[in-house]
């Protein structure tokens, strides 16, 4: 059996996993605060040996591009600008800002955990507004200043679904606070629908060199025969 | 395989937010109607690649993941005040700000409103149009005219040979909760308090961050049809979109299957 026959079912593999990526970009293109994936292929083996190199998914990683804002003037809405993340009570991070107040005034994410500010979760008096600077200074209506929002950039930052994140967290620069608004997902629907004309056109051509290959080795038997 | 599922998600949860738009514009004339946001969420991620490009096994922590798709997190009303409907009959009204009006509902259990367009039954008592009572109660005598003041007090004006005669007839009663999204809507423009909205708060109007009333008036839906517009075509691109990537996964597949001749 040829090598180039695997050469060419790592192309296959790789195409198939760009359209996982792509299919989850999509599904996704209408969650608030929602970070793209890209994936990066490399080659894996020695080049100068003929045949002995395959394609594989070295790397996926995030567009950290703000996705636009939506504005519908809910106060408890809060949108980021700029590389950074809200700290919440259940340890994980997250950049939808679609919040809402719980039965005891305190601020909470879309999954349920408490939003957190400098001096831990954010509560609002009763019948009072919330106010939010875009330094991300909180204050209610008649009580002042209440506290800082924690606004947090991640590295190594990983999705965890739920619009959470786990990662390392630094004290973000630079990241200013929207209230009544909130981030759409920074996914590009035009850029995946070329992405998904790519997948397939080199899947095909993958399997123009398969059935090539698989032909080659027919001949070779018929011409033994 | 995995993209087809994910694209499945895709579009089953744009399929939801086409369902809630019909709902919220159907809905766009009803009184006092609140309209519901859906809020998406991604789906758990899954490792895909554990192993690097110079074949090294990645630790756990560091394996990359792809996701695998989405759902709706939550479908959550917006509470803010509809425009004003100015009306010729006294028992319209409406609250000018937060607050609801309580209503008695089956069995004593208390309803809460936003829909102020009530009537009087044969007896004189002013109840919703599906004659419910208006907590606490009230009864306006034959002859008169219900007179509402902003702060709740309800009287009935009289017109009798000497002028007019005005008789108290109570104080309106206006609930207010510490997280009204958390309300459960009931249809017929009840809602009912669940353990998340946290008990309601009695109140009078203009008091305690309740809002005032305002008679011969009710309260117009807050559906912005051309928002509502806006959503369903970008529910309807996502939908289409998710189907492309379903069909392209099928081509792959097709493609995958003619190898073997």
């Amino acid at each position: 059996m040829s090598q180039d026959l695997y050469t060419s079912w790592s192309g296959a593999r790789t195409a198939w996993q760009q359209l996982d990526i792509i299919s989850s970009n999509v599904a996704n293109s209408s969650t608030t605060g929602f970070r793209e994936q890209r994936a990066a292929f490399e080659l894996r083996g020695n080049q100068g040996e003929l045949g002995a190199t395959s394609a594989v998914l070295g790397d996926i990683g995030f567009t950290e591009q703000d996705g636009s804002v939506s504005i519908d003037n809910v106060p408890t809405h809060l949108a980021l600008r700029g590389n950074g993340f809200f700290a919440l009570a259940d340890g994980t991070f997250t950049r939808d800002g679609s919040f809402r107040l719980d039965e005891s005034g305190r601020l909470v994410s879309g999954s349920g955990a408490f939003v957190l500010g400098e001096g831990g979760p954010i509560e609002v008096p009763e019948g009072e507004q919330l106010i939010v600077s875009p330094a991300g200074e909180v204050s209610a209506s008649e009580s002042g200043l209440l506290d800082d929002l924690r606004i947090v950039q991640l590295e190594n930052g990983r999705p965890l679904g739920n619009n959470s994140w786990e990662g390392q967290a630094t004290p973000a620069t630079g990241v200013t606070v929207m209230q009544g608004a909130v981030e759409r997902s920074n996914v590009d629907p035009l850029k995946a629908m070329v992405e998904l004309v790519e997948a397939t056109r080199y899947f095909q051509t993958v399997e123009k060199a398969m059935k090539t290959s698989d032909e080659m080795t027919s001949r070779l038997n018929r011409m033994m025969e | 395989m995995r993209a087809l599922y994910t694209a499945a998600s895709g579009m089953a949860a744009d399929q939801l937010k086409i369902e809630n738009i019909a709902n919220n514009i159907s809905n766009a004339n009803t009184t006092g109607y609140k309209k519901v946001r859906e809020g998406f969420a991604d789906l758990v991620y899954q490792e895909i690649g554990v192993t690097n490009a110079q074949g090294n096994e990645l630790q756990a922590g560091n394996q990359l993941q792809v996701g695998s798709g989405v759902r709706v997190q939550s479908l959550s009303r917006d509470f803010r005040t509809g425009d004003t409907v100015i009306s010729s009959s006294p028992t319209d009204m409406l609250i000018d700000g937060n607050g609801f009006f309580v209503i008695q509902g089956p069995n004593g259990e208390p309803r809460y409103t936003r829909d102020g367009h009530f009537r009087t039954d044969q007896l004189g008592q002013l109840v919703t149009q599906n004659g419910f009572l208006v907590s606490p109660g009230f009864q306006v005598p034959e002859g008169g005219t219900l007179v509402v003041g902003s702060n709740g007090v309800v009287a009935a004006e009289m017109y009798t040979a000497t002028g007019t005669e005005t008789i108290a007839l109570g104080n309106l009663e206006i609930a207010t909760f510490q997280n009204p999204t958390a309300l459960q809507a009931i249809g017929n423009n009840f809602f009912r308090e669940t353990t998340s909205s946290g008990p309601a708060t009695i109140t009078l109007p203009e008091e305690n961050g309740a809002g005032a009333i305002l008679q011969y008036a009710t309260e117009r839906s807050n559906v912005d049809v051309a928002e509502e517009l806006i959503s369903m075509i970008s529910a309807q691109r996502g939908y289409e979109l998710s189907s492309k990537v379903i069909q392209a996964a099928d081509e792959m597949m097709q493609t995958t299957a003619n190898l073997k001749r």
